[in-house]
């Protein structure tokens, strides 16, 4: 800077008590002429000074002096330019500094606007994102808790008022709708949405289920008239129903009735005009057995092709509502069927009397009753028909048995001379024998079959013993009573043993026999001791003791009565025919016969032993008395 | 004839035979024992009807086979026949009706003729419930066991189920008891009673009147 040059010498040359000196000898000492600074000052002085004298260096001085504050003044007088620029490029600053100022304030406002808006817009936009997800989730709801225009079609129906295989996922869904929401309900109470869909929902599948049901209504109808294949739909559409019990009811009501007319109409046509060339059943009603086999042989096989087709309709049916609805159908279609089989069973029973064949007819119907009964159930007008024909015919039978007995036994006469069973007896028996018989080749070995042959037999024998006893009160020997009964009683025995469940009845049997075995061996051995005279020698030598002394001397039991006895007994010994009752002989079983010949000799030999230890009792009395021992006697008696 | 059932296992079997006038109610006794039921009209017994029951007697199973005869005299003859191998005999007479009493002696005969010596016989006097129809004494009934040497005399109601079951069982232990000491009749060999050889037939009662009841 050049203005600044004179400055550094001024102070210079003023500063010390001899600043020039100094200055001098500074200049001296140092190499001047080296310094361009110095040449520089040198310079400046030099045209200054143009003499050298005393005063030189005070005119120097005074003419820099001089020169200073020129130049000072100079340079005020352009710092007072500057001065002023600065002033004025202050003002100006100072301006743009308030210019400045409003726009950071302006700015600053701008800036808060902008942060409002912006919070403003960023809690739009979260409230957009919310409202999206909502809109989603409604739409996502929407499609799942409402059906499509295609479901809705479907649960409509076609034009000609069936169904078709779309209905029932259309079905499903709507139902599965209106579970869904149920479910949704039962988290939220309040749910409103939930209770419309619901609503809206269960008013669809009422609709859909009335379509549906009338669409059964139509399968059935044309199933009725053909008989023929079932086609899906239609086993679907029962399926379907297993939400409405009460509906499925009615259907399959529906179903039952056009089955039971059909079948109805069948059956009719079998009875009056028969089938396939045949002829129809009602020429056979002269013959109850086959009449009623036939037409039950019929009917058993109607139930059980309905039953094919009932279980093809429930075949999508869960098991337990087959189970629950199959037997009901099938009683109600076969329930008019039983009502014609009916009359015209017991058309042919009027005027039936024979015991055999009723009791064939028995067992017809009751063979058919088993059969039939698990496909229809035993509460079914069927089987209750069946039953109740059964029991019926069972009645005529049966009153008709005890009429045949009655009218047989009535006829009984007194036994003849020969004490065999008079007629009335056999032909009970035989009458018994014939429909054990039937009863034997028709029994199921249940126990109704056992109490029906008990009753048989009850029905016989009981009334067939009464007389066989009322008519020996015409007898009157005891011993002919007996013979005769025994007699009886041998023939009822042999029937008996040709049966089971007879057990009992042999065992009364057998007991009243022994009872009169016991009445004729008794009778016999008192006959042939009282005709030898050895009964009062027996009775007294029972009725004695020794207190009375000896036998001996006892009146009837004296020696020689006693040997005269001994004598006729020893008669009868040769001759064992001798002294015995007659009727013995007339026991017709020849077991029995002999049972009671040896038990009599039994009872004789018993007899004379008794006599014989009192006759061989020194203390009795009886000397020299030949007697015959008791081995001797059972002996010659075998 | 009536069929019965129950089990056909037993240890002991004997035979009892009911004899008494017709309508002491014979019949009702028995139906008591062997079904607990009591009908009034059972109609007149036919010769004889034959019942078994089975009791348990020192835990051994007693049958019996009991024989209900039809009181009627027509029947005595073949009701006789039955006497014979009869273990025991209960003879009934009705409380109300001194006849149905008085025939005992005569019943008392026929058993004494025909029935085994050692026959265990007991009296009932029937128709317990008629107390104020009552004719014959308890002690005309107690004299009667004793003087015939009776097992024991019981008054019994068919229709009020009095004392039926007791009298069986007395009997029926009885005769348990006595068949296990030997003494049975099948255990005899005089099982068969001899007689002089004219059984009483029927008729001999002819003019015999029955029960005042019929
Ligand atoms: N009050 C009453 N009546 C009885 C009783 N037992 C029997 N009867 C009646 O007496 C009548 C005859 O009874 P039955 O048992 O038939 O007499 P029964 O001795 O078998 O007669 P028969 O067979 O003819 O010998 C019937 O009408 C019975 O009702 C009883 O304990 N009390
Ligand atoms: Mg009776």
């Amino acid at each position: 800077m050049e203005n600044g040059e004179p400055e550094k010498v001024a102070p210079a040359s003023f500063s010390s008590a001899n600043p020039a000196k100094k200055k001098i000898d500074k200049l001296i000492a140092s190499k001047v002429h080296n310094d361009p600074a110095f040449a520089e000052l040198m310079d400046y002085v030099s045209p200054i000074v143009s003499d050298i004298d005393i005063h030189t260096e005070r005119r120097l001085m005074r003419k820099l002096e001089q020169r200073e504050l020129e130049l000072n003044k100079e340079y005020l007088k352009e710092f007072e330019k500057v001065n002023e620029h600065v002033q004025k490029f202050s003002d100006k600053v100072t301006a743009m500094h308030k210019i400045c100022a409003d726009l950071t304030d302006q700015i600053q406002q701008n800036k808060e606007k902008t942060q409002d808006l912006l919070n403003k817009t960023s809690a739009l936009q979260n409230r957009k994102k919310v409202l999206e997800l909502k809109q989603k989730t409604i739409d996502d709801f929407l499609a799942k808790f409402s059906l499509t225009e295609a479901e809705e079609k479907a649960l409509d129906g076609n034009a000609d008022g069936r169904v078709s295989s779309d209905f029932f996922p259309a079905l499903d869904r709507a139902h599965s709708i209106y579970e869904q929401s149920k479910q949704l309900l039962r988290t939220c109470a309040n749910h409103s949405a939930a209770m419309g869909v619901m609503e809206e929902m269960s008013k669809k599948m009422e609709a859909a289920y009335d379509v549906l049901y009338r669409s059964i209504q139509r399968e059935c109808r044309v199933l009725s008239t053909e008989m023929v294949e079932v086609k899906g739909v239609i086993a679907e559409s029962f399926a379907a129903l297993k939400d409405r019990q009460i509906l499925l009811k009615y259907a399959l009501d529906d179903y039952a009735n056009a089955r039971k007319n059909n079948a109805m109409r069948a059956f009719s046509d079998i009875l009056t005009r028969g089938a396939g060339g045949g002829k129809p059943l009602e020429v056979l009603s002269h013959d109850p057995l086959r009449y009623t086999g036939d037409m039950l042989a019929w009917i058993y096989e109607c139930i059980g092709s309905e039953k094919d087709l009932l279980l093809l309709l429930l075949s999508k049916c869960p098991p337990e509502m087959i189970r629950e609805h199959e037997q009901r159908v099938l009683a109600s279609i076969s329930a008019q069927l039983a009502r014609t089989f009916k009359v015209r069973v017991e058309q042919t029973l009027t005027g039936e009397h024979e015991s055999t064949l009723l009791y064939k007819l028995v067992s017809i119907l009751a063979f058919y009753a088993t059969k039939i009964e698990p496909i229809v159930g035993a509460d079914s007008d069927l089987v209750q028909t069946i039953d109740e024909l059964q029991q019926l015919t069972l009645n005529i039978f049966f009153s008709g048995l005890n009429q045949t007995v009655h009218k047989i036994l009535t006829k009984m006469g007194t036994p003849d001379y020969d004490l065999l069973p008079v007629q009335a007896v056999h032909q009970s028996l035989m009458l018994l024998k014939e429909v054990l018989d039937v009863h034997d080749s028709t029994s199921s070995g249940g126990d109704e079959s056992k109490a029906r042959f008990d009753k048989m037999v009850a029905s016989v024998l009981d009334p067939l013993y009464r007389s066989i006893q009322l008519a020996t009160t015409q007898l009157h020997s005891p011993v002919d009573i007996s013979v005769y009964t025994l007699n009886c009683l041998s023939s009822i025995h042999s029937l008996l043993i040709l049966y089971p469940f007879t057990d009992k009845r042999i065992e009364v049997a057998l007991a009243l026999m022994s009872g009169h075995e016991d009445t004729l061996i008794s009778e016999e051995a008192s006959a042939i001791l009282s005709s030898t005279g050895l009964i009062p020698i027996y009775q007294k030598a029972m009725a004695h003791n020794q207190s009375q002394g000896p036998l001996s001397s006892i009146s009837e039991a004296d020696a020689a009565t006693v040997k005269r006895a001994l004598e006729s007994f020893d008669h009868f010994l040769a001759q064992p025919h001798f002294g015995r009752i007659d009727q013995v002989a007339r026991i017709s079983n020849i077991k029995v016969r002999e049972r009671v010949h040896t038990r009599t000799m039994e009872n004789v030999v018993a007899a004379y032993s008794i006599i014989h230890s009192r006759l061989v009792d020194p203390f009795n009395k009886y000397e020299g008395l030949e007697a015959k021992t008791v081995e001797q006697v059972r002996d010659l008696l075998k | 004839m009536n069929r019965e059932d129950g089990d056909d296992s037993f240890d002991y079997l004997f035979k009892v035979v009911l004899i008494g006038d017709m309508g002491v109610g014979k019949t009702c006794v028995v139906q008591r024992f062997r079904n607990g039921t009591f009908v009034d009209r059972q109609g007149t017994t036919i010769g004889v009807d034959f019942t078994m029951k089975s009791l348990i007697v020192d835990g051994k199973r007693v049958k019996l086979q009991i024989w209900d005869t039809g009181g009627q005299e027509r029947f005595r003859t073949i009701t006789q026949s039955y006497y014979r191998s009869a273990n025991g005999i209960v003879l009934c007479y009705d409380i109300t009706c001194k006849q149905s009493y008085e025939s005992l002696e005569r019943w008392i005969d026929d058993v004494s003729k025909f029935a085994a010596p050692n026959v265990v016989k007991v009296v009932v006097g029937t128709k317990a419930d008629l107390e104020s129809e009552r004719i014959v004494q308890v002690e005309d009934g107690e004299q009667l066991q004793r003087r015939h040497g009776m097992l024991t005399f019981i008054e019994t109601s068919a229709k009020e189920n009095t004392n039926v079951d007791k009298t069986f069982y007395r009997l029926a232990e009885t005769l348990k008891r006595q068949h296990d000491a030997g003494m049975s009749i099948e255990s005899q060999i005089e099982g068969i009673r001899l007689n002089s050889g004219s059984t009483p037939v029927g008729g001999l009662w002819q003019k015999y009147e029955s029960c005042c009841r019929y």
